[in-house]
């Protein structure tokens, strides 16, 4: 074949595609309308197989190949494997612009777009279904899990006080489901242990929560308490899922101390306590009991993995995505709101039930979508090690940097926000702040200087300290430039501290040569102030001259989250932030005092703290008389004083998403807001400074 | 003398394509584009004294598919019953090959082809 | 393996189900996906296995269940329904196990997720109740329209 006659052929092959295309448009086109057409759809084959083969004869390798594919697929639709929709439709027509791109490629045209093509060949390949692959595949994890068919029970084993009298015994129990499996945790829960001189040695008092793994059916675990389930509480239920790589990947979310609760390693009321000072569990409970490090070690290790493994789940959106959205139900939210009101005027009540539900559910969207956001402090704060360390350095100061509350969260945005001011803060406890080592020496400090860090919530704000042990704001020089400037009338003994510290936050109240006339803040705390002030919080200042200073952020959110104890108060769950516990025990153990016309005591160490019955207080009228024996005290820790609640029972640690009530009801004053547990009912999170001033405490 | 083979096909491509090949092997090529125009083809250069000496055809076509046509082509009041039909399809279905076969077909090839082979394949059939 | 018997896959979300093996191609763990943002509630996202896109079905959502924060344990049956590559996100994957026909019993009349036409039958394992998926009935038409778009 000469030249010619190629370019003859290519000729003939163009129009002949080009009249295929045409024809495929208008097939396509109508059968958008009509996808179940099977003269439409045989067409459409045809077109795609005709193509196919002329692609084939010229040569054009690349488009037959694309057009087989798509022939493939029409071929699936034509025998009835695969029904189609309007959506297909159009994958089809786009693989006709493919089609397009290829023969203006092959006459002198850009080439094709490999990106396009393999999107939408990656769309079309679904539609290929199973194929003819005979065996399937399964995840080598997921596989060595069914294959295994190690299952998870969880398993709670409480019996009655007089069962050793039935001639049963817990511990044989527990030796039965050894033979089926091992115990992947297990804790004794001795909380029901009577006073020494109280305890009855026939008595059965612990009971048992333990996780089994076993290849064994859930039947053959029941088997085992045959003869003790009828009477006694046991439960038993699978907890496969929860299981990854033999790692329960729920470890990821709970604390350190949690686990040790769970593992029996440690008493739940140590770990409040610790829990109480703020400080690194890990290290405490070592410290302060006979925990051993290693067990510590590899609780956290298990942790660790757990988490790895978590993290695996994550998705990725893009936060712009994520603004978007927020928007939009921002909006949502108010256009809600409105219909409701709209609703209540109708007086109709199935429209303001459905209306009212259609609230709570976008509320709640939004606040789900708020935590997305919510990220923790941590990589934003340890971000200043190095900060901290190279100005140090380059100043030749000594100085150690302290970080604590860094799992404290804060929306994604306004950490952004908050990282520049941050970054000042710091940088200027480092340049003014913290004195040069042989000044410090001179006065009687130790060299080494620090700076802490600290991020905790406090009554639904973030709150983020910067504090250093240098030399303090020396009032009466920025007193008297203030004066000087002309910022104040105002003499000397009259003014507050406060309002001196104001004047630092004032723009051009310092420039570079003033500062290193001020022993203070200088550069760039107007800055400052105005970014804090656009997320809407504030700034306040205390300071020592001599002794140092901190500076304290509070930043209002919408939502908190705080870590929180679930207590029983009667019939009602309420949590208490952790924070505020500082211990609980049964009160049977201890002296309880009631004053004629005064408040309940109680007597603990020879510490003598009131007793607040919340009930009577939350208006729980139904809880009248107590039996003291079987509830708890719970020490809890406010801005200045202890004192003591009584619950009913200790449900637990967890996390609450605090609503605010403000947004619904009249604020109740003991009540911070309200968390949504995950069965839907609703505990009310305690207050307590609140509650100590309404105590009268 | 030269001889003429009949190229059947939808495809105008290919037709174009088999013609080159066969017209630069000496050979005259006459074509149609479906068993319809092709039954008409053959009556047509058959009134005019023209002998046709080999048939190639596709099986996709439409208004009269190849099978069909290979049908009416060697039926037994057909006057062209024993010009030689190759079938030159994308199909490689056994099942349509032995239905091919049982019609009478000569030989199958399969496209994309390759022109050498197509031009000894047609040697075997025209002396 | 006898005529009459097939193969399935069971798996959990509050209750238990089971696919028919030659409907699945595959089981993989939950991994990343791509995320539509105008996609309907029940599609997680688009999973990019091997030069396929295939969208994924929150499963929970589809049977209107209780939402559980996305978990790593949880994987996606990829599977052919109607025709198209479907993953469907599920809690965990339990058992593969052999069911007579004979065993199967009609669905039972008392949930209300989404009507019971979805599944087929029922059948007892290890004193649980297995609910046999019709997967080509999970999604109407329009909801097929709107997972071909994806």
């Amino acid at each position: 074949m000469n030249d010619n006659s190629i370019e003859k052929l290519k000729e003939i092959f163009k129009n002949e595609v080009d009249e295929l295309i045409e024809d495929a448009e208008e097939v396509l086109i109508s059968l958008e309308k009509d996808v179940g057409n099977e003269d439409l759809i045989n067409e459409i084959f045809r077109i795609f197989h005709s193509i196919k083969g002329s692609a084939g004869v010229v040569g054009f390798n690349e488009m037959a190949h694309f057009a087989h594919g798509v022939e493939n697929i029409l071929d699936r639709v034509r025998q009835g494997e695969l029904r189609i929709s309007k959506n297909f439709v159009s994958l089809v027509l786009e693989s006709i612009d493919i089609l397009k791109n290829y023969i203006e490629f092959y006459f002198g045209g850009p080439p094709v777009d490999e990106e396009k093509i393999k999107k939408i060949e990656a769309s079309l390949n679904r539609f290929k279904g199973v194929g003819e692959e005979t065996e399937f595949k399964i995840d080598e994890k997921v596989e060595r899990r069914i294959v295994k068919n190690a299952k998870y029970f969880g398993i709670h084993v409480e019996l009655k006080e007089d069962i050793f009298y039935r001639g049963q015994d817990p511990l044989l129990l527990l030796r039965e489901l050894t033979d089926l499996g091992t115990f992947d945790s297990i804790r004794a829960n001795v909380i029901r242990i009577p006073e020494l001189q109280e305890i009855n040695p026939h008595n059965n008092y612990i009971f048992y929560d333990l996780v089994l793994r076993s290849k064994h059916s859930y039947d053959e675990v029941k088997d085992v308490f045959i003869f003790v389930y009828d009477d006694n509480k046991i439960e038993i239920s699978d907890i496969s899922g929860r299981f990854v790589e033999d790692v329960d990947v729920e470890l990821a979310d709970k604390k350190l101390g949690e686990i040790l609760v769970d593992e029996g390693i440690i008493d739940e009321e140590e770990v409040e306590r610790i829990a109480a000072d703020h400080k690194k569990i890990g290290e405490e409970i070592v410290a302060k009991t006979t925990v051993k490090k290693e067990e510590v070690q590899k609780i956290l290790k298990k942790k660790q993995k757990s988490k790895k493994i978590q993290i695996a789940s994550t998705i990725r959106v893009k936060t712009d995505k994520l603004d978007k959205l927020i928007n939009l139900i921002g909006e949502m939210v108010i256009s809600v709101s409105r219909i409701s009101m709209i609703a209540q005027e109708t007086g109709n009540k199935d429209i303001i039930n459905s209306t009212a539900e259609l609230n709570r559910i976008s509320r709640d969207l939004q606040e789900q979508i708020m935590m997305v956001r919510m990220v923790p402090l941590e990589s934003t704060f340890k971000r200043f090690y190095r900060v901290v360390r190279d100005l140090a350095n380059s100043q030749k100061k000594n100085i150690e940097l302290h970080i604590s509350g860094e799992e404290t969260e804060l929306d994604k945005t306004m950490i952004e926000q908050i990282a520049d001011p941050l970054k000042h803060m710091v940088r200027n406890s480092v340049d003014h702040g913290v004195e040069l080592p042989e000044d410090r020496r001179k006065s009687g400090k130790p060299e080494k200087g620090n700076i802490w860090m600290r991020a905790y919530q406090e009554e639904g704000n973030v709150i983020i300290e910067i504090e250093d042990d240098g030399k303090g704001i020396d009032t009466d020089i920025i007193y008297h430039k203030a004066f000087s400037k002309g910022m104040t009338k105002k003499n000397r003994e009259t003014i507050t501290n406060d309002e001196i510290y104001s004047f630092m936050f004032l723009p051009g109240f310092s420039t570079a040569k003033v500062v290193t006339e001020i022993s203070g803040r200088g550069v760039g705390m107007d800055v400052v102030k105005k970014n804090i002030e656009s997320l809407k919080g504030r700034i306040e200042v205390q300071s020592s001259l001599g002794k140092g200073t901190k500076f304290k952020i509070k930043i209002p959110l919408t939502i908190a989250i705080i870590d929180g104890m679930r207590l029983r108060i009667g019939a009602r769950t309420y949590i208490v932030p952790l924070d505020a516990i500082v211990e609980s025990f049964q009160l049977s153990t201890l002296d309880l005092k009631t004053v004629k016309g005064a408040k309940d005591l109680v007597n603990l160490r020879g510490e003598v703290y009131p007793l607040v019955r919340l009930h009577k207080y939350l208006g729980d009228e139904e809880i009248t008389d107590q039996n003291f024996k079987k509830g708890i005290v719970v020490l809890v820790e406010s801005t200045f004083k202890k004192f003591c609640i009584f619950v009913d029972e200790i449900l637990g640690i967890s996390q609450a998403v605090i609503k605010n009530l403000q947004d619904n009801y009249r604020s109740i004053p003991g009540i911070i807001g309200a968390s949504l547990n995950g069965d839907g009912s609703i505990s009310l999170i305690l207050d307590i400074p609140g509650l100590e001033k309404i105590m009268e405490i | 003398m030269k001889k003429n083979i009949l190229i059947v096909d939808d495809s105008p491509t290919l037709r174009a394509s088999v013609n080159f090949v066969l017209s630069s092997g000496g050979y005259n090529v006459f074509q149609a584009d479906n068993g319809e125009t092709g039954l008409k083809k053959l009556e047509e250069m058959t009134k005019k004294g023209d002998r046709i000496n080999l048939i190639i055809s596709d099986i996709n076509m439409p208004k009269m598919n190849g099978l069909e046509f290979l049908r009416a082509v060697k039926d037994m009041k057909s006057s062209f019953k024993f010009i030689p039909v190759i079938i030159l399809t994308t199909e490689r279905e056994e099942t349509l090959k032995r239905q091919g076969r049982e019609y009478g077909a000569a030989g199958w090839m399969t496209k994309p082809f390759k022109p050498d082979l197509l031009l000894s394949v047609i040697k075997k059939f025209i002396r | 393996m006898p005529a009459d018997e097939k193969q399935y896959i069971t798996f959990k979300l509050e209750e238990d189900y089971g696919i028919e093996l030659t409907r699945i191609k595959e089981i993989i763990r939950n991994q990343e996906l791509t995320v539509i943002p105008e996609a309907p509630v029940f599609i997680l996202g688009v999973l990019s296995l091997r030069g396929i896109a295939v969208p994924v079905i929150n499963l929970r959502k589809l049977f209107q269940l209780p939402e559980r924060s996305l978990n790593a344990y949880a994987v996606i049956i990829v599977m052919e329904v109607l025709g198209r590559l479907l993953g469907m996100l599920v809690d965990g994957v339990s058992d593969m196990i052999s069911i007579k026909e004979e065993n199967i019993t009609p669905p039972p009349k008392f949930t209300d997720r989404k009507g019971t036409k979805f599944i087929k039958g029922m059948v007892e394992k290890d004193k649980k109740f297995i609910m046999l998926l019709d997967v080509n009935k999970l999604f109407s038409p329009d909801e097929i329209e709107v997972i071909d778009g994806i």
